[in-house]
């Protein structure tokens, strides 16, 4: 059958394209491989590789082309994109579908394996060897091709009516399917995602992703070639590149989370956070033990461990995000596109190869027998290189309990307070890394003479006391945990920042270390301050139980103004932009003479999105010192054709009074019209009244007489409407399985007019997140030297 | 042995006694059964959301009440407040991961996770969307 109106021929490039990458990834691979030991296999291997490179950048443009021209016959653009999608988001589709995500990370593949090419010269074989052969893995998940009745892959190239879940529905024989309704216009990006954050977090991200596995490379090189610690240098730059990317990708998310979510914060603690972050904390890790090994040549099994460690964790984490294995306990849903066997098998494959080439080569490995000194740098770098696994370590083992769960059949749930459960196990570890990081520069190589370096470290101990003391005082900090870690982290900021001035002469060249360091002391200190002393101000005086702590809500009816905290707010407008609904909220401060006077305007919005539900985006005023983030819990959305909102179902047996609005609701009696129904032999008709009392608060009574009409097993009604009341009554349904007493329910709707209009909004100040923001720039900067510096020792 | 060598013995050693601690300390997955014996204990509570009766939402209190049950008894049944705002399509969720704890009237929730079938499933509801016309 011809169907009308597809582009084909774009898919079948495409698809390949796709095909042609999986096909010269393998060829590269194997290339790489035998040029080891031949040299005259290398040439075929770098043409392979180009050619995949070449395949990969025609995927997606093809992938591009059919996007931007909307062939809604793809699946992956009917499902991902639409016509109304602004230019700027169309890069965006590619990281909404799993197939497009993977396409993400397969591109900055070939764009660092290009660059490692030039760079590498004698490694150029074994490390791209296992370079390549992941590229083989990721190319695999996107052929779609069924080998044996196994589906391998899923293609973005697919059409609609191919999908195996549509076959055999009528509209796969229609030969015009595509004048259908459903299929003029594809579901569109999430709205989530159409977020100016949401367009450079998943690519900073998966460059990290894709920056991690270089390192890993190297490690697998190492151990193969026996160049146990040779493969150090050439890593070490990328690793810290990595763990800069990372880091970024990561922070990002948090901003995003912060900037445009109400989690009430930048960290949840959620699954899909620690995922990321976990791998991220060992490859920290593993560059510290990197620097130890480049200078002492030792822990060289150490170092391997941890750097095989964090490429695993990525790929772990990358199982954990797109299995749904998650669903359970994250708030982000991933679709599960049966490709968890193929997923499970790219972890299991890596974990079986870094694992028994390691135990392979276990013996070989160089160890030195001689014992650290206390008084060295490496031996407390290689304490905090333990430390960040342990806290690693206790973060990956909450995040897996659904797969722990799976794996040994029980039954644990989650931490039910996830955020307190993680603090409480990660300040301890805060402490101890910000302590570390504070003297351990102090220390040199070798146990070498500190003492003159001792006076600067007592001098900088004293100041950060001091300025403890100052900071307690002002911020009123009391909890003994919390004014340790103050310390520590105050303490690793002074330190640091003093050991660059003096030891180093502010030197830029080697401030790296000095200067991420700064900024990580920075993080734990915004961190803890704006967590530790966040303020919710919106708490409302109204509870339902004793038992029960009163809400964290402000309920804020139209044009009032409240009492909230220091200030008085009052919602004053509401506008449509696009897609979002936005509340206008003024604050005002009181001066001395009573007055009120303005101070901002924030305008918290409503996202109304149809295709994951509505979502409430924050507004927050920045201050140097501190920041108020507002955010909507409720806000009244249904506008009705007739006017009639703010719906409730009663539940109501004869003689029962109910409250609703401002009126008491009374069901006197249940009576059958006469002149509706009737019974013939053709047609049953059946119309019961529900006769209501509706009184309100001076006791007048109105009467309400809503009908239920059953003809023929069909169900009607007459809606009852009370207009000078604004109230409309619908006879909704009829339970009679008590027959003594029927159960009646009662839909009733009051009309905007007469409703006071109100919102319910919650306020959070968080101070010194600045101070958090900052040091992330800080620390990227100190990677970045890091990164040149390493790059000049080459 | 050296003092590395010590360390990371009591490192692992830690690691491992942090790992028993947390799975002795980790509650299951609880039922409402469950929870109506240990009255006021924060538990995690899977239940079905029973969808015929009413679900109602106060937002001037921002409280949500529902009914649910367990995967495997309807007399498990009970009344839910959660305190805070009624997520969207909350009525077509099935499955709802709820913590918080019991009182001997209701289940008061924390925090609720829904399992919408259709955000799992897209095919129903291009099937949804195609039956439109019969009604």
């Amino acid at each position: 059958m011809e169907y009308i109106g597809e582009h084909i021929l774009p898919g079948k490039v495409g698809h390949l394209f796709v095909i042609s990458s999986f096909v010269f990834a393998i060829l590269s691979c194997i290339s790489y491989f035998l040029a080891y030991k031949n040299k005259e296999w290398i040439g075929l291997a770098k043409i392979s590789f180009r050619i995949h490179s070449i395949s990969v950048l025609g995927i997606i443009t093809v992938l591009f082309y059919i996007i931007s021209q909307h062939y809604f016959e793809y699946q992956y653009v009917w499902q991902h994109s639409s016509l109304s999608l602004p230019k700027r988001f169309m890069i965006s589709c590619f990281w909404e579908g799993q197939e497009g995500s993977f396409l993400l990370w397969i591109f900055w593949h070939v764009l660092l394996g290009n660059i490692l090419v030039c760079k590498l010269n004698k490694w150029e074989a074994p490390v791209m060897t296992i370079f390549v052969l992941v590229q083989v893995f990721l190319t695999s998940m996107l052929l779609g091709i069924y080998f044996f009745g196994i589906k391998i892959g899923s293609t973005p190239f697919i059409l609609i009516r191919e999908l195996p879940e549509y076959i055999g529905l009528p509209f796969t024989q229609m030969a015009d399917y595509l004048s259908l309704e459903q299929f003029k216009d594809g579901r569109g990006l999430n709205p989530l995602l159409q977020n100016y954050w949401m367009t450079i977090h998943p690519p900073t991200l998966f460059l990290g992703f894709s920056a991690t596995l270089i390192p890993f490379c190297f490690a697998i090189a190492g151990l193969w070639t026996k160049k146990y610690n040779e493969w150090i240098q050439p890593a070490l730059p990328w690793t810290f590149f990595a763990i800069m990317i990372l880091g970024t990708g990561i922070l990002m998310g948090g901003a995003w989370a912060y900037e445009a979510l109400s989690f009430g914060g930048f960290w949840a603690w959620d699954p899909v956070e620690n995922a990321s972050l976990v791998p991220w904390i060992i490859l920290l890790a593993a560059g510290h033990l990197m620097l130890i090994q480049q200078a002492k040549r030792t822990s060289t099994k150490v170092t391997f461990i941890f750097t095989l460690l964090a490429f695993l964790l990525i790929l772990y984490s990358t199982f954990l995000t797109r299995s749904g294995i998650l669903g359970d306990t994250s708030v982000h849903s991933f679709v599960d596109l049966g490709l968890n066997a193929q997923l499970l098998c790219y972890l299991f494959f890596f974990i079986a190869l870094a694992f028994s080439l390691f135990v392979y080569r276990y013996k070989e490995i160089p160890s030195n027998e001689k014992d650290d000194s206390v008084y060295s740098r490496e031996f407390w770098m290689f304490i905090a290189s333990l430390v960040l696994l342990l806290a690693s370590f206790q973060v990956l083992f909450t995040t897996s309990i659904p797969v722990i769960n799976k794996v040994i059949g029980t039954n644990l749930a989650p931490p039910i307070d996830a955020i307190s459960h993680y603090n409480s196990w990660q300040i301890p570890f805060a402490i101890i890394i910000t302590l570390l990081v504070s003297f351990t520069q102090y220390l040199g190589y070798n146990n070498t003479k500190a003492l003159n370096k001792l006076k600067v470290l007592i001098a900088s101990i004293i100041s950060s006391l001091f300025l403890l003391v100052i900071v307690v005082f002002i911020l009123k900090i009391y909890n003994p945990i919390y004014i340790l870690l103050l310390f520590t982290s105050i303490f690793a900021f002074i330190a640091n920042l003093v050991y660059w001035l003096k030891i180093l002469k502010g030197k830029i060249t080697v401030s790296g270390a000095s200067i991420a360091h700064i900024g990580f002391a920075l993080i734990i200190l915004g961190s803890l301050i704006s967590n530790g002393k966040k303020e919710v101000i919106s708490k409302n005086v109204s509870f339902i139980t004793e038992d029960i702590s009163s809400n964290e809500n402000i309920v804020l009816e139209k044009n009032d103004t409240v009492k909230m905290g220091d200030y008085y707010v009052s919602w004053v407008n509401e506008k449509k932009e696009g897609i979002n609904q936005v509340y206008e909220i003024e604050y005002y401060k009181e001066s001395e003479n009573k007055k009120l006077t303005k101070q901002f305007t924030l305008e918290p919005f409503i996202q109304l999105n149809e295709t994951m539900g509505n979502v409430a985006e924050p507004s927050t005023k920045h201050f140097i010192t501190k920041d108020i983030f507002t955010h909507l819990t409720w806000a009244n959305l249904e506008e009705s054709e007739d006017g009639y909102s703010n719906e409730a179902t009663l539940s109501m047996s004869i003689g029962d009074t109910l409250i609703y609005s401002s009126y008491f609701i009374v069901l006197d009696s249940i009576t059958t019209d006469y002149q509706l129904s009737k019974i013939t032999n053709e047609t049953q008709v059946i119309a019961l009244i529900a006769n209501l009392s509706v009184i309100n608060m001076k006791g007048e009574i109105n009467l309400a007489n809503p009908i239920y009409l059953l003809q023929d097993n069909f169900v009607s009604f007459y809606d009852f409407e009370l207009e000078e009341k604004g109230l409309k009554f619908r006879f909704k349904d009829l339970d009679v399985s008590n027959p003594v007493s029927p159960t009646l329910s009662i839909i009733v709707w009051e009309h905007s007019s007469k409703q006071k209009e109100f919102i319910i909004m919650k306020a959070i100040i968080f101070p010194g997140i600045n101070l958090l923001w900052i040091g992330c720039f800080i620390m990227i900067i100190g990677c970045v030297i890091a990164v040149f510096n390493r790059r000049k020792i080459i | 042995m050296r003092v590395r060598e010590i360390i990371i013995l009591l490192i692992i050693s830690g690691a491992l006694s942090f790992m028993l601690a947390q799975i002795l300390n980790f509650e299951n997955y609880s039922t409402f059964s469950e929870a109506k014996k240990k009255i006021n204990k924060n538990l995690t509570v899977i239940g079905i959301l029973n969808t015929e009766k009413p679900i109602e939402y106060f937002p001037k209190k921002n409280i949500l009440i529902f009914y649910a049950s367990d995967k495997d008894s309807v007399a498990s049944e009970s009344k839910v407040i959660f305190l805070g705002a009624k997520p969207q399509d909350f009525e077509r969720s099935e499955e709802i991961t709820m913590t918080g704890y019991a009182t001997d009237t209701a289940f008061i929730a924390n925090t609720i996770l829904m399992k919408c079938p259709s955000k799992y499933n897209e095919t129903n509801e291009l099937t949804e969307s195609k039956n439109i016309g019969v009604y």
